[in-house]
C-alpha cells in the first residue's frame, strides 16, 4: 500500500523546451501516513525506445527534499532543471527519443514511489548549435582512435600468428581469400579508372540544406561508362539482444537515388568531374550514436564499368541542427550560402534568439572556453535587446577595440543567472549610467566578444 | 498532468479520442500510449511488466539444496523469468554467461542465478555447484544429470509448457498498460483470442509475436482515433 503519492506540475503547463532549456515546476507530494523519505529525487532524463536496447542519459539532478512527510499532508517542492543538450526528441519508426521530467521518493524499507512527465526537447537553435553539439572533428578524433586500436589488436593478432605455426593453415586462405577480394573489387576498378576521387563537400549539414559531393576521374585511356549512380541514405540502425540473440534492424528515413551519367567515354587524361547534389528533407532527423541506437546518413557513389568490376566508395555525412555556424565544409562554401544563412537570423523572428536565450546558453557553458568561443562567435555582430542590471561605470578600460572613442565602460549583470556583462556606451549615453539604483537597464547593442579574464560578455550599444 | 501508468479497469479494443492535456506530439497519444507497447525493454522494466508465477518459483527455493532450471529455446520467458527472481530476492547474486567476451566469474548470494547457463565452462561450472548453494538457472539445454551429480534437487520447468493464450493476453496487455500515458483514459486490450491466434502462428515464440506487434502497431503512429486490430 503506498503511503505516498507523488505528481509533477511544469510551469504554465508547458511541456516543449529548447535543449538545454530550464524547466520549472514543481513536485506534488500527498501523504496518507508518515513517511521517512531519504531523498526526493528530481531529474531531467532521456530515454531510447522502440527496436533497440534501451539507453538514456540524465540531464541534470537535485535532491528536493529529505526528511518526514505527516500523514494527511500535501506537500509541494518547486525544481528548476536543465533539460538535457542531447539528444532532442525523436519519434522515428525502430528508433525513438523522449525526455522527461522524472521524480522518485526514496523511502527506507519500502516501495519507492515515483513518477514523471514526458516533455518534448526541440533540437538546438543557431546558437546551439554553435554552444551545445559535440565539436566537428570529434568524429575524426574517434575514427583516430578506432584506427590506433585496430592496429594495435592486428599487431597482437600477427604476433599470435607468427609464433603459433598452427594458425598459418587458418591465416593462409584467410589471408587468399582477402586479397583475391582487394584484387578485384579495388584494384582492378581502380586500375581501370586511373586517379579517381569521391568527396563530400558538405560533411556536417542540416535538414533542408543542399548536400553536395564530387566525383573526381582522371583516367590513363579512354574508358567506357555505363553510368555513375550516387546514393544517399538516412537509416535508423537498431540493435536489441546480445550474443547470439543479437538482431539488427534498419529503417530508412530517406533514400535519394540519382544517375549522375549515362553511357559515355571518358577520355584518357581528360579530368572528369561530376557534380552531385541533393537538397536534404526538412524532416528533423539528426545524426544520432546512441550506443545500440543510431541514425546514420552516408553516401555511396558507384561507377558501373562494362565488362569489369564496379568501381565504389562511400563516405558519411553528419545531419545536426543548424551546421551553418558550427560546421566545417571540406571546401569554402559560397557566399550566397553564408549570406543566407544571416539573413535568415535577422529577418526570421523564429529563429533569432533572444537576449535571453543568449545569456543562459553562455551561462551554462562559461566553465568550458571553447564552447564560450564558439557560443559568442556564432552571436558576434548580432543585434539583441539587451537587459542588465548596471553595477558600476569604469573610469578606466576604453581602450578595448570595441569600446566608443570617448565613450563609456560599464561593468553590469545579466538579471537572472547573473552573467557579467561590460557595455561600452558612446560618449552621448553616459547620463544613464551615472546614477543607478539596481533597476533592470534595457537598451539595445550587439555583442562584441567575451572577456575571458574577466569572465564577461563585452557588448557595444547601439 | 500525470503520467504515472497504474492498472486500469479491462476495456475492450477500443478508439480513443484525442483529449485535453495529452501531449499532442506523442506519435501513439491518439491511443493513449506513451510509446510503442511492444519495443525494448530495459532489464528493470523487463522485471517489472514479468508475467510469473513468482510464488510458485520461490517455493521451489525453499527445499534442501535446490536447483531451478527454466530450459527452453530463445525468446520463450527463461531471462524474463530470471530477471523477475533476481528483483524478487534481494539477496540473490545474478550473473549472465555471454556468447563471446571475457566469462565472468559467477558471484557470491543467497540464491545464485545464472542465465546462459549451458554457456558456463566445466570448471566454472565444477566451481560453482560445489558451493552447494540455491541455484536458478535460464539454460537451453537440460542440466539435470550434472546438477544432480553434486546433490541438487533440481526442479526442471519446461518455459514452452507455460505459454498459452491466456498467458500471452495477460503479457501483452501489462505491456500495453505499462505504456499508458493518461492513468484517466483507457487504452487498447489484445483479447485472448486474438492472443490464440498469435500463440497459433507463432508457437511459444514470444519475442517473435512482440517483434509482430511493434511493426503492427507502428501503423498506428501519429493516428488520432483508431481501433487496434492486433493480428491479421
Amino acid at each position: 500500500m503506498s503511503k505516498c503519492h507523488l505528481s509533477i506540475e511544469l510551469e504554465d503547463g508547458v511541456d516543449t523546451f529548447v535543449a538545454g532549456q530550464t524547466v520549472r515546476g514543481q513536485v506534488i507530494v500527498q501523504t496518507d501516513a508518515n513517511v521517512q523519505c531519504n531523498a526526493l529525487e528530481v531529474q531531467t532524463s532521456w530515454t531510447t525506445h522502440g527496436f533497440g536496447n534501451v539507453t538514456g542519459g540524465v540531464g541534470q539532478n537535485v535532491n528536493a527534499f529529505t526528511g518526514q512527510w505527516l500523514a494527511g499532508q500535501t506537500y509541494r517542492y518547486a525544481f528548476e532543471l536543465q533539460t538535457a543538450t542531447w539528444p532532442p526528441t525523436y519519434h522515428g519508426y525502430y528508433l525513438n527519443v523522449d525526455h522527461a521530467v522524472e521524480a522518485k521518493a526514496v523511502i527506507p524499507w519500502s516501495f519507492d514511489p515515483k513518477t514523471d512527465y514526458l516533455i518534448k526537447v526541440l533540437p538546438a537553435t543557431t546558437l546551439q548549435a554553435a554552444s551545445l553539439l559535440p565539436p566537428p572533428d570529434l568524429a575524426a578524433a574517434n575514427s583516430g582512435a578506432m584506427k590506433v586500436v585496430g592496429c594495435v589488436f592486428f599487431a597482437i593478432f600477427a604476433i599470435v600468428i607468427v609464433a603459433n605455426p598452427f594458425a598459418w593453415l587458418l591465416a593462409v586462405p584467410i589471408g587468399l581469400i582477402a586479397l583475391v577480394w582487394w584484387f578485384v573489387f579495388r584494384f582492378l576498378p581502380r586500375a581501370r579508372l586511373g586517379q579517381v576521387a569521391y568527396e563530400v563537400h558538405t560533411t556536417e549539414l542540416s535538414p533542408g540544406e543542399e548536400l553536395r559531393a564530387e566525383l573526381r576521374v582522371q583516367p590513363k585511356r579512354n574508358i567506357r561508362i555505363n553510368r555513375v549512380v550516387w546514393r544517399v541514405i538516412g537509416e535508423e540502425v537498431c540493435v536489441s539482444g546480445s550474443g547470439s540473440n543479437r538482431k539488427t534492424r534498419r529503417h530508412t528515413v530517406f533514400e535519394h537515388e540519382t544517375e549522375a551519367g549515362g553511357p559515355q567515354v571518358w577520355t584518357a587524361e581528360q579530368l572528369q568531374r561530376v557534380l552531385l547534389s541533393v537538397r536534404l528533407p526538412e524532416t528533423p532527423a539528426y545524426t544520432l550514436e546512441l550506443a545500440d541506437n543510431r541514425l546514420e546518413w552516408r553516401t555511396e557513389v558507384h561507377v558501373d564499368i562494362p565488362s569489369w568490376p564496379d568501381w565504389k566508395d562511400r563516405a558519411n555525412v553528419r545531419v545536426i541542427p543548424l551546421a551553418r555556424l558550427g560546421g566545417v565544409p571540406a571546401e569554402p562554401l559560397d557566399v550566397s550560402l553564408a549570406a543566407s544563412a544571416d539573413v535568415q537570423m535577422e529577418a526570421d523572428p523564429q529563429t533569432s534568439l533572444s537576449f535571453a536565450e543568449t545569456v543562459q546558453h553562455l551561462w551554462a557553458v562559461r566553465d568550458d572556453p571553447q564552447q564560450t568561443k564558439r557560443l559568442v562567435d556564432a552571436v558576434v555582430d548580432l543585434p539583441f535587446e539587451v537587459q542588465a542590471v548596471i553595477e558600476r561605470r569604469l573610469l578606466y578600460g576604453n581602450d578595448d577595440p570595441a569600446a566608443y572613442r570617448d565613450g563609456y565602460v560599464v561593468w553590469a549583470h545579466y538579471p537572472d543567472p547573473e552573467l557579467p556583462l561590460t557595455l561600452f556606451a558612446p560618449r552621448d549615453r553616459g547620463d544613464e549610467f551615472e546614477h543607478f539604483d539596481r533597476t533592470i537597464w534595457k537598451g539595445r547593442g550587439r555583442i562584441s566578444g567575451y572577456d575571458r579574464r574577466h569572465g564577461r560578455l563585452k557588448i557595444q550599444l547601439d | 498532468m500525470n503520467h504515472l501508468a497504474v492498472t486500469h479497469p479491462t476495456v475492450t479494443q477500443l478508439a480513443v479520442k484525442q483529449l485535453a492535456g495529452v501531449p499532442e506530439w506523442l506519435p501513439f497519444a491518439g491511443l493513449n500510449l506513451r510509446h510503442n507497447p511492444f519495443g525494448e525493454c530495459a532489464p528493470r522494466q523487463r522485471a517489472e511488466l514479468a508475467v510469473v508465477s513468482l510464488d510458485r518459483w520461490l517455493a521451489v527455493l525453499e527445499g534442501p539444496q535446490p536447483a531451478l532450471q527454466f530450459v527452453g529455446d530463445c525468446g520463450r520467458g527463461k531471462s524474463t523469468h530470471l530477471l523477475a527472481m533476481r528483483y524478487a530476492l534481494p539477496d540473490a547474486a545474478y550473473v549472465y554467461f555471454p556468447e563471446q567476451g571475457p566469462l565472468p566469474s559467477v558471484p557470491e548470494g543467497a540464491v545464485v542465478l545464472i542465465d546462459e547457463a549451458q554457456r558456463m565452462p566445466c570448471r566454472v561450472r565444477r566451481t560453482t555447484l560445489r558451493r552447494r548453494v540455491p541455484l536458478v538457472l535460464g539454460t537451453h539445454v537440460d542440466l539435470r544429470r550434472v546438477l544432480r551429480r553434486y546433490g541438487y534437487a533440481v526442479h526442471t520447468v519446461r518455459v514452452d509448457t507455460l505459454i498459452d493464450a491466456p498467458s500471452l493476453t495477460r503479457i501483452f496487455n501489462r505491456r500495453l498498460e505499462a505504456a499508458r500515458l493518461d492513468d484517466r483514459r483507457a487504452v487498447p486490450r489484445i483479447a485472448t483470442s486474438e492472443a490464440a491466434r498469435l500463440h497459433g502462428r507463432f508457437g511459444s515464440d514470444v519475442r517473435a509475436m512482440e517483434e509482430y506487434l511493434y511493426e503492427r502497431f507502428q501503423r498506428y503512429a501519429g493516428k488520432d482515433c483508431v481501433e487496434v486490430s492486433f493480428v491479421d
